[in-house]
């Protein structure tokens, strides 16, 4: 299994797909750190405060979406962050898929089970390390800037621990999205399937069933993974999900889907 | 025992209203060539990846190696190796990548992919992209590929699909080695020339089934029986002669200007004596080559796989002139 894994692994390091979204994401948050050192004074640019007055709308918006508290600024990042996961998860399942390589490696490990969950913990592995990589350039290039100017208030111990621990959980977030795009790859069986069906439900579920049938809205995906990330109660359409239930759920998602994805890859016919 | 066995193999799809393998029964055994042929839609691939665990049969058994099929042949993957169609590797990867991310399941270095590399033909373009690679390339890599586990079983399904004549004869010399070194090598091919060069045992299947399998001499002695070919100036002539004699040209063929007489080879003595009784003076004598193409076409209902041979046409009248 440990070979398998490494295998998986390396095969996806070596896609360009990774180096592009590694690419975009590292561009933006790069440009982002810049911007907001640029237009920062002496008061906000210490890094527990910049991190809360960033006003780009792009950021504010995905927080708003979240059902985030819009000044958080780490978790938005983390959202675009997210977004290069879920595209990582499917192309790692699907390009297989495309490339017709699932024939050829079949032949070399013909236990599906043991490949598919190789594939999507590589898939997940790698999107974790990628996620990392991001918050630390993200969350360095803040440190650089206020140490540069010798503005540090704020940033004792407590704030270090905290975000710390917070991307732990946004990193274990990004690896179970990772898994899930790649389990809906699976079932669709290319990447834009995959792409497809998260399009399809945020559209169809988040979007527009969640605000009608309220009752809904406890069960959606982007509201408890907020609330898993943000490890506090997270309020959307009158309905507030605690830190706990946000990973009770996600868990349960990424292991029903995951499941879905074992059991027809190992019934369906490989042609 | 046998390397490869189906008993009863079947395959259906749409619910039975397709029938791929129809109870297919077939014993491979060990060391050799062993060539599979059949038509187009025969379900050689289907059997194939049946075989490979690739496809899940409706029924029957698969057996590989002594290893049940698909519960039991992770058992023995390591010594299988194969292609299933145009081999399929990642296109924006070089052929080094692929071949070093396939080794690495198995615990292969990078010598052993350079070797092999180097071996089916492609050292000097082990780094270029396999998107740039030509179909016969493909193959190439391919079949490098299955031979990276140092397999005691290969399954080549068309593996000479996309070579040149210079490859296909390489490629051959290359197959018929392994068979000698020991391995057993299972191949699919349409190309039945070289089935019939390569080959120690054929079986050939029809529809799903088994039409009859066995050494190459003996499945060659399932077609019809070998007839003289006689060139004569007058064939119309020669026929109403012959015919006089009770001997039967059943059939002449103006492409070649040849008479098909239905005689056993040892009877060549007799017709040139009756021919030149008759003052009719023949240019060439020959016994008619049953090729297993012949006995292809006659066995599964001339299928459209191999081209199709131009067939004898009627005989002429007594007065039809060359």
């Amino acid at each position: 299994m440990i070979r398998l894994l490494g295998s998986e692994v390396r095969r996806l390091l070596h896609r360009r797909t990774l180096l592009w979204l590694t690419f975009v994401m590292l561009g933006l948050v790069v440009t982002i750190v810049v911007i907001n050192v640029a237009q920062s004074d002496t008061t906000t640019l210490n890094p527990s405060d910049a991190m809360r007055t960033t006003d780009l709308w792009l950021t504010q918006a995905a927080a708003r979406r979240l059902g985030v508290d819009a000044v958080n600024r780490v978790a938005t990042i983390s959202v675009l962050c997210y977004i290069m996961v879920v595209v990582l998860g499917a192309t790692a399942i699907g390009a297989e898929y495309r490339a017709g390589t699932v024939t050829t490696v079949l032949t070399w490990e013909p236990r599906r089970v043991r490949l598919l969950v190789a594939r999507l913990l590589a898939a997940a592995f790698v999107s974790m390390m990628l996620f990392v990589v991001v918050h630390v350039v993200f969350v360095g290039g803040w440190a650089l800037g206020a140490q540069a100017s010798g503005v540090t208030t704020g940033t004792g111990g407590d704030f270090w621990r905290d975000l710390i621990v917070a991307l732990l959980r946004g990193t274990l977030l990004a690896g179970m999205l990772a898994v899930l795009s790649g389990s809906f790859a699976t079932l669709g069986r290319n990447t834009g399937a995959a792409l497809g069906i998260w399009f399809g439900y945020l559209v169809a579920v988040e979007a527009i069933l969640s605000p009608q049938v309220k009752a809904t809205t406890p069960w959606i995906l982007t509201l408890n993974a907020a609330a898993f990330y943000g490890w506090e109660p997270t309020s959307l359409n009158g309905h507030t999900v605690s830190g706990g239930a946000g990973t009770v759920r996600i868990v349960l998602y990424v292991l029903v889907v995951g499941a879905a994805a074992l059991v027809t890859f190992t019934r369906r016919d490989v042609t | 025992m046998p390397v490869i066995e189906l008993v009863g193999l079947r395959k259906v799809y749409r619910r039975g209203r397709t029938v791929a393998i129809g109870g297919l029964d077939l014993d491979v055994p060990e060391g050799g060539v062993f060539g599979f042929l059949g038509p187009n839609g025969s379900g050689k691939t289907t059997t194939i990846r049946c075989i490979l665990g690739l496809v899940r049969a409706s029924g029957g058994q698969a057996t590989v190696l002594g290893a049940a099929v698909p519960r039991e042949l992770a058992r023995v993957k390591g010594d299988v190796g194969s292609i299933v169609e145009t081999p399929s590797l990642f296109p924006s990867f070089s052929a080094r990548r692929n071949l070093e991310l396939l080794g690495a399941l198995e615990g292969i270095g990078p010598k052993t992919v350079a070797a092999m590399l180097e071996r089916v033909g492609l050292g000097g373009r082990e780094d270029d992209r396999v998107r740039a690679y030509s179909l016969g390339m493909r193959q190439r890599l391919g079949l490098a590929a299955a031979l990276l586990k140092d397999p005691a079983l290969l399954i080549l399904d068309e593996p000479a699909n996309g070579l040149d004549p210079a490859g296909i004869k390489e490629f051959r010399d290359l197959i018929r080695s392994m068979g000698a070194e020991g391995r057993t090598v299972f191949v699919s091919s349409h190309l039945l020339g070289e089935v019939q060069q390569m080959c120690d045992r054929v079986a050939i299947i029809a529809r799903g089934s088994l039409v009859t399998q066995g050494s190459v001499a003996e499945v060659l002695s399932l077609g019809h029986r070998a007839r003289l070919l006689v060139r004569v100036p007058e064939p119309g002539v020669a026929t109403a002669v012959l015919g006089r004699a009770g001997i039967v040209a059943s059939a002449y063929d103006p492409a070649t200007d040849l008479l098909y007489v239905d005689l056993p080879p040892d009877a060549g003595a007799r017709v040139t004596e009756v021919l030149a009784r008759d003052g009719i003076y023949l240019s060439e004598l020959r016994t008619e080559e049953v090729d297993l193409e012949t006995v292809f076409l006659e066995l599964t209902g001339g299928a459209s796989d191999p081209a199709p041979r131009a067939e004898p046409g009627a005989v002429p009248g007594p007065d039809a002139s060359t």
